[in-house]
Order: C-alpha cells, then structure tokens, then sequence
C-alpha cells in the first residue's frame, strides 16, 4: 500500500512541474574580518564549493563563466543536483545561479535562484549576503510536510547558514 | 454629426468622472502575510489591509473601477473586493491552481483565469460566482490577455513553450504560438495589433502579430522578466527584471533597450500611475518603487507587507 502512495506521489510531481505560483525566499548574512578581494579568493571559484562547504560532498563541473554548469552531491544524500551560473561579476564580488536539475530528496526544493553578493562594511570588514528565492519540492496544493514550504524554508536556511560559517572560516584575513 | 460627436464627449466626460470618483487604487497581494494592501496612488497612502485566503498573487479590476479579483493558487480560491467600500464581498471556489486573471463584461461580468496544474482556463460569472466553463490550454498557464475587439483570449504556457489563442465566445483553439523558453507574462498593445510575451527561462520578450500569429520582433531583458506594461501612446515598453533588481525601457517600435532603471529587490508587477509615473511591487525587499519615466529613475521607495506581488494589472482605471 505504501509502495502505491510513493508512486502515486512521485507521478503527482511530475504533473505539478518544476515551479509553483508561490515563491519562497530566503536571507543569510555574515560579516567576515577580511577584504573582499580574500572572500572572494575562497567563495569565487564555482566548482571549488566542495572545498569549503561543509554539506558539500563532492562537486564536478567546468569554469566559472555565465553558462557554467556544476553536479553536486550533498553529504548523507543519495542522487545528484546540477547547477548552473546566470551571472558571475568578480569585479562586483557578486555571483547568481540557478538549479538546473533537481532532486527532491537531495534538497526538498523544486526550483532555486541564488544570489551571493561580498559587501565592503564601514569596519572594514566584508559583509557576505547570500539570498535564494525557490519553490517547495511538491508544488501542487496538498504537499506532504517533507516537501512543503517548510521544509524547502528550513534546507535552503541551513545550506545557507552553514555554508557562510564554513566560509568565514576558510578566509584568510 | 456633431450632436452625436458631442454627445459622445460628454459620455466619455462621464464614465472619466465615474472612474474616478473611486479613486486610483492599486491592489497589491501580499502572498506571505495573506493580505491585499489597498493603495491610493494619488496620495501614496494605504486606505485599507484585506485578510485573505492563503497567498494572494493575481489581480484583475472591472473596467468600471468597482471590483477587483485576486487569485488563490494554493486554495483554489477567487476573492472579490468591493473597491469603493474596501471589503471583501465574495469568495469563489474555482478548484485547482488559479493563477493570471483578466476580466471581460458582457451581459455578465466574466472572469476568464489561468489554471497553473490543470492547464486550464477557467471561465467563472463573477456575479453568480459560478465555473461555467473549463477549457484546455498549454502546460502551466500563467499570464493571459483579452482582446475584446478580436475577439480572442491568449494565455502564456510557462511549461511547454506556447501562447495559446482561443476564440473568446466559443469554446475553441484558435491558433497557437511558439515562444521563447518559459513565457510568463503578456501584454497587448493599445491598438490590439501586437501581443508581447515576456519568457522567463531565456529571458527575451517577443513581439506577435496579433493578424498573422508571426513573430515580428525579439529582445533580450535583464534575468527573469515577470512583468510587461505598454505606455497608453505606444511610445514605450517597460518590463520588469526580476532576476537583477532593474526596469528595462524599450522602444515600441523595434524592441530596442534604451535603459534600465533600479527599484527594489525581486521586482514583479508594474503598472502605470499616469503615463509618467510606474509602480512596482519588489518582492524580495517587500516594498513598493515609485519612477518617473522621463527621469528614468526611482524618486520613491514605500514599505509593504511581506511578499508584495500582484500578476496582472493592478491599478484601478
């Protein structure tokens, strides 16, 4: 009976598509005592994520121009994610990409853009912003709590956290 | 000829005097808080807060200013707003994901909606609050436009890459059109000779032939464009960047980009104030840009609730 409601689930998601009518968002921030230029030393090379990253197990791709794509795997997950670059500005310390290819039981998410833009604060410190806009894993209107907005809300927030805070201590001031 | 010449004026004397004795209003859904902000745009001020049903995203308004409708994706849900008394007067149960909405009165006022996960357009009597009508359309329908002298009905197919055009009194396809990657929003132009698809996925808006159904003119936007508005006298085009925080201007004639404009974060909806002034819901920053056209540039920046949105046009006449 449970194998039934999984493929039942699973044929939903494919009716429901790859976006929804009701966006999510988030927005992390950390402040790091360093220069732009040494946080974007760390945080500019795309396919270096795996290296910093802690829920990042391995990341296989090519390049960090517009266009360029990257397959993830995330620690403890089975199945693969691909992403790829929208807009990569080194002299505006400011990178956006998108998730080209999902799989909702790698991250519970459909859809997802995201920025990362490097601020110079007053203190001399560089303040690291990184925001996302993305659509829950089940886009139709009776989603199960593992693919509702919640739990897209709550993956997306700890990727991010916890990336910035593997970040800031990877820069070398 | 000239008394019917004149009684012409007069009559449109009174139909501009009965517009606005409603005030310009903006309708502005607000989809993480589940309310719509009532906005006067004379005096930027709120008038009212509406608690909704859950995530509130699109807007149609009757010609005549009075009502306003907001879609419910998430809840199958239409609400009616009484503009004048600034209270929700109707719910209707519509079923599946309602999406875009646009209006059209004949002896009835009709509401013609997109149907996101049934790839449908639903056609509900908004005086009833009956679904008389479900008619298939592309994969996830989203944006829509009325051509009430053609007599046609377009709605944009975010999934399949396609404008469906129905013939808007029978239920039928009358053509289709193949767009660019992911289109989202459509906008006719003032005469009804050009339709304009703005497509997501490539970002590019393109220009049909509402005669022949042929492309006749493409440009590339800035990332995501969400939102198309045409200045009345057909001197412009604006559309909203939602992927880099940017209004682009273009020229009506070619589609050339003669600038872009910064607002908020994540901008969505835009509409014109008067022809000089847009207003723009920013999603990701939950507030509203005022800018002045001719300066190309945002002189006013007003707080909103969380989620500011609104698809389709959303200013009262």
């Amino acid at each position: 009976m449970k194998k039934y409601v999984f493929i039942l689930l699973w044929l939903c998601q494919g009716i429901a598509g790859a976006h929804g009518p009701t966006p999510q968002k988030i927005e992390e921030r950390v402040k790091i005592n360093a220069t732009q230029e040494a946080v974007w030393a760390v945080l500019g090379d795309f396919q270096a994520i795996a290296a910093w990253h802690p829920l990042i197990a391995g990341a296989e791709g090519e390049g960090s121009q517009t266009g360029a794509e990257r397959t993830l795997r995330i620690k403890g997950r089975e199945g693969l994610i691909i992403e790829s670059l929208d807009e990569y500005e080194p002299a505006d310390y400011f990178l956006a990409y998108r998730l080209l290819q999902e799989d909702i039981n790698v991250i519970p998410v459909s859809f997802y853009t995201m920025k990362i833009e490097l601020s110079a604060a007053d203190d001399g410190m560089t303040e690291v912003i990184w925001s996302a806009r993305f659509y829950r894993a089940d886009t139709g209107n009776y989603p199960p709590s593992e693919f509702s907005d919640e739990a897209a809300v709550k993956a997306l927030e700890d990727f991010a956290r916890q990336g910035l805070a593997a970040l800031k201590a990877a820069v070398r001031p | 000829m000239m008394g019917a010449l004149r009684y012409l004026l007069l009559l449109g004397l009174c139909f501009a005097g009965l517009a606005s004795a409603y005030g310009r209003i903006a309708v502005i859904p607000q989809q993480a808080e589940d309310t719509v902000l009532l906005f006067d745009t004379d005096t930027n001020k709120n008038l009212a807060l509406l608690q909704v049903a859950r995530a509130p995203v699109g807007v149609g308004i009757s010609e005549d200013g009075k009502f306003a409708y907001v879609t419910h994706p998430e809840r199958g849900l239409v609400t009616e707003i009484d503009l004048a008394a600034k209270k929700i007067s109707k719910t209707i149960f519509v079923g599946g994901q309602p999406f875009g909405i646009q209006l059209h009165q004949t002896w009835r006022r009709m509401l013609f909606i997109t149907d996101w996960s049934r790839n449908a357009l639903v056609v509900v009597d908004a005086e009833r609050g009956l679904v008389v009508d479900l008619l298939a359309v592309g994969q996830a329908p989203t944006g829509i436009a009325i051509d009430p002298v053609k007599k046609r009905i377009y709605t944009a197919n975010r999934e399949d890459n396609t404008v469906s055009v129905l013939d808007l009194f029978k239920p039928r396809q009358y053509g289709l059109i193949e767009t660019g990657k992911g289109p989202y929003a459509l906008a006719l132009s003032p005469d009804g000779a050009t339709l304009l698809v703005a497509s997501v996925q490539d970002s590019t808006l393109t220009a049909y032939d509402t005669d022949t159904l042929l492309e006749k003119g493409r440009a590339e936007t800035g990332g995501y464009p969400y939102a198309i508005a045409i200045a009345e006298d057909m001197s412009a085009i604006y559309v909203s960047n939602q992927g880099d925080d940017t209004i682009s201007r273009f020229s009506y004639g070619d589609l050339t980009e003669q600038g872009r404009i910064a607002v908020g974060k994540s901008p969505e909806a835009i509409d014109f104030i008067d022809r000089d002034t847009l207003l723009v819901t920013n999603w990701f920053s939950d507030d509203l840009s005022i800018v002045d056209l001719a300066a190309a540039k945002e002189t006013r920046r007003i707080p909103a609730g969380k989620g500011a949105r609104a698809f389709g046009r959303f200013i009262s006449p």
